[in-house]
């Protein structure tokens, strides 16, 4: 009896020596109570990147030692003013054969776990319509924004994250002279779910000086797999980052580019309605919009970005991302400028992009250049309205293996497209209705008698209405449509075909 | 040149962040009004809207030289124009919700013979009652039914005529105290028929075939109460 006893007596020791050498930091704001604060609930309570803080940041009052007995077995009862809350020693030196009690040196600084609050989340002067499209994305500014609010050091691992479970239908009609047509002929139904814990250790030098790193660990259903495949994705971001606070960045890891086509309230990452009426029977005449979004997302394979972020004015902010690795293996690299010009009611956002793929055997001379280049304009009418257009072309010069132009692969994407979001502004019952269109055209370089070109176009529209409850599940409807048209001459005569897609969707997402 | 743009570029940036400190200012101003003491909202009992109708998956009912052949119907876009009034205030209201609908035809030619598609204009005359629940404070969900009577008009040819309903269900969410938007789902139906006159050796006929149309019925609209 007495070895069980003495066994549990010393593995709550350890456990309170593990959990002692964290001071929950509690978080600021709301955030303090996480059951009654989602993170990104109270925005407008959260101060705005750079402005003083409402209080002044009292130190953390540390917790109630997990095992107050401790400092009763002999524990060093005096550690130096920065070590961490009671709890964080050796072992006690009471037990027979034990060496004499070692003092834990002290470290420089407190260590914190928060569930970032709402305050992580840079609101200046207005990401959008609470709860809305454009309110989830963050326009270049740098988040999570986890400042030292008070002079010294601080590292806090911030915790947060999202997850979102979609149920969807979808059902093609196409038509035309499309030789693999029946292929097309298909409905099908499809529940698929995506989660992830965003891990971001921060460590505030003081001043606005910041290092931080962040990792999105991945649970994932189906989505049709990738990243490859086995499970499908592990991570998301995977970033390290430092600068200053609202000031300039570098950042280089697995991350996305700053978004400049916004899509609205539909048309979400692996969706019907996003992949729109391309079907099995297009498989090989295959048409997506094109949003300045080669090397937006986060790029596959053995590849990573690198980039500076520049804040000369709190309304100004740049991008210049870069980059590096392989596809598939072989050799890559873009480089993607971003600039964003934001009044909070207003927002241009302009970027250009620039990649390069070529093959890894040096006989092999396949080169694939795509460049493009894109715009967008939003407008926010808090807390009713908002609305944007976006446009972007872009081109694709491919070579192939003995260093000829092929036209057929050559290709140029255009895509024009627009949103609408309207809310009933409830600061409890969140509605939000979603109207969006996109439209997209491709036309390849085959203008060489008697080859004439073959010219695809895409449409791509949604309706949307979103639900929100306590501010941290979202409940959203999606109806979808897309008519696809092709037009292929690789042989004559020319075939003509059309296709439309239809699809509904429900979307449940959690954000914490 | 180059300094001129410049300097207007500055004064323009200057003139919006300006506007957007005055409206934080605005923002950040006590609250002056509170709920105590407050009229009732006056009860509003006449509504209008307009609505979108993206009529996109459907099907098109035709007789063809004689054969009847059912096919998908094109997308056809079309708008609403809704006049109701609340006979129950807030639960329920009878109106009037004529409706027209462009592009009405079918994909391809449903023959097969490669004939060009004749489209359609359809102009229903619908009566519309609303049955609402609201939910929460700014927040009515509706079920509606909209029977009428419609003509659809071809590009060439007759006039078919006959009747239509339509149904669905929406939810109608409040902007202001008079604005409001409303998106709804349902499915419409029509039964119209054309009758031609055809003369075969001297014999004058007359031939009676279905026009009819089914479309999943989708509605975003904005309107006003008064």
């Amino acid at each position: 009896m007495r070895t069980p006893l003495l066994f549990a007596r010393h593995a709550i020791l350890t456990i309170a020596v593990l959990f002692g050498s964290f001071a929950f930091v509690p978080a600021q704001g709301e955030a303090a109570e996480p059951d009654k604060a989602p993170p990104a609930a109270a925005p407008a309570a959260a101060p705005a990147p750079g402005a003083a803080p409402a209080a002044p940041f009292a130190p953390p009052p540390g917790p109630p030692s997990p095992v107050p007995e401790a400092a009763a077995a002999g524990i060093p009862a005096a550690p130096a003013p920065q070590t961490q809350a009671p709890g964080g020693h050796p072992e006690p030196a009471s037990f027979p054969g034990a060496p004499a009690a070692v003092v834990e040196p002290a470290s420089t600084i407190e260590v914190g776990v928060q569930r970032l609050p709402a305050s992580a989340y840079p609101e200046f002067p207005i990401r959008g319509l609470k709860y809305s499209s454009l309110w989830l994305t963050f326009h270049g500014l740098q988040w999570p924004y986890m400042p030292s609010l008070r002079a010294g050091d601080r590292f806090v691992i911030g915790l947060s994250g999202w997850g979102w479970i979609d149920t969807s239908y979808q059902k093609f009609s196409p038509w035309g002279d499309n030789p693999n047509i029946q292929l097309d002929r298909i409905k099908y139904w499809r529940q698929q779910a995506r989660m992830l814990l965003r891990v971001t250790p921060t460590y505030s030098l003081g001043g606005d000086s910041f290092i931080q790193g962040q990792v999105e660990l991945v649970g994932t259903g189906d989505q049709t797999i990738s990243r490859s495949d086995v499970g499908g994705a592990d991570t998301d971001d995977l970033w390290l980052r430092a600068g200053q606070w609202n000031k300039w960045d570098i950042q280089v890891g697995r991350f996305e580019g700053w978004e400049v086509f916004h899509l609205g309230m539909g048309l979400d990452f692996n969706t019907f309605e996003r992949q729109g009426a391309v079907g099995p029977g297009e498989a090989t005449t295959p048409i997506q919009y094109y949003g300045l979004s080669d090397n937006q997302f986060r790029p596959g394979g053995a590849s990573g970005n690198f980039a500076v972020h520049y804040y000369p004015l709190r309304i100004l902010r740049f991008e210049a991302l870069g980059m590096l690795g392989n596809f598939g293996g072989n050799p890559a690299y873009a480089a993607r400028p971003v600039g964003v010009l934001d009044f909070g009611w207003l927002k241009f956002k302009v970027g250009t992009e620039y990649q390069k793929l070529i093959a890894s055997q040096a006989s092999d001379q396949t080169e694939t250049t795509s460049r493009g280049v894109g715009g967008a304009v939003q407008f926010v009418f808090a807390p009713h309205f908002e609305f944007g257009l976006n446009a972007a072309q872009g081109t694709v010069r491919a070579i192939d293996r003995i260093g000829v132009l092929s036209p057929e692969g050559s290709i140029t994407r255009t895509s024009l497209g627009g949103f609408a979001n309207v809310s009933n502004g409830h600061p409890r019952h969140t509605l939000i209705f979603g109207v969006g269109s996109l439209m997209t055209w491709t036309e390849d370089q085959n203008a060489i008698t008697p080859n004439p070109v073959d010219s695809y176009w895409l449409y791509q529209g949604f309706l949307a209405a979103q639900y929100v409850v306590y501010g941290t599940l979202y409940i959203k409807l999606v109806g979808g449509y897309s008519r696809g048209h092709w037009s292929t001459a690789g042989n004559e005569p020319r075939i003509v075909f059309d296709n439309e897609m239809y699809s509904a969707r429900l979307r449940f997402s959690f954000y914490f | 040149m180059r300094k001129a743009i410049t300097m207007g570029l500055v004064g323009l940036m200057t003139v919006v962040a300006l506007a957007g400190t005055v409206r934080a200012e605005e923002a950040a101003a006590p609250p002056v009004a509170t709920t105590a003491g407050t009229p009732p909202a006056p009860v509003r009992k006449l509504h209008v809207s307009l609505s979108f109708l993206p009529m996109s998956l459907g099907t098109f009912t035709a007789s063809y030289g004689g054969m009847r052949i059912p096919a998908d119907a094109a997308f056809a876009p079309g708008g609403a124009l809704s006049v109701g009034y609340y006979v129950i205030p807030k639960y329920f209201s009878v109106g009037l919700a004529p409706q027209v609908l462009f592009n009405v035809a079918t994909k391809e030619d449903p023959t097969g013979a490669g004939h060009p598609v004749i489209t359609s204009k359809e102009i229903d005359a619908m009566a519309r009652l609303v049955g609402s629940l609201p939910l929460v404070e700014t927040i009515t969900v509706y079920l509606e039914v909209l029977p009428g009577y419609s003509l659809i008009l071809p590009s060439e040819g007759n006039t078919a005529k006959g009747l239509v309903i339509a149904g669905g269900v929406g939810v109608a969410m409040d902007l202001s105290d008079r604005m409001f938007v409303n998106l709804g789902a349902g499915y419409q139906r029509g039964f119209a028929t054309r009758t031609d006159t055809a003369v075969n050796e001297g014999v004058t006929s007359k031939v009676t075939t279905d026009v009819k149309t089914e479309y999943w019925r989708v509605a975003l609209g904005v309107g006003m109460k008064f």
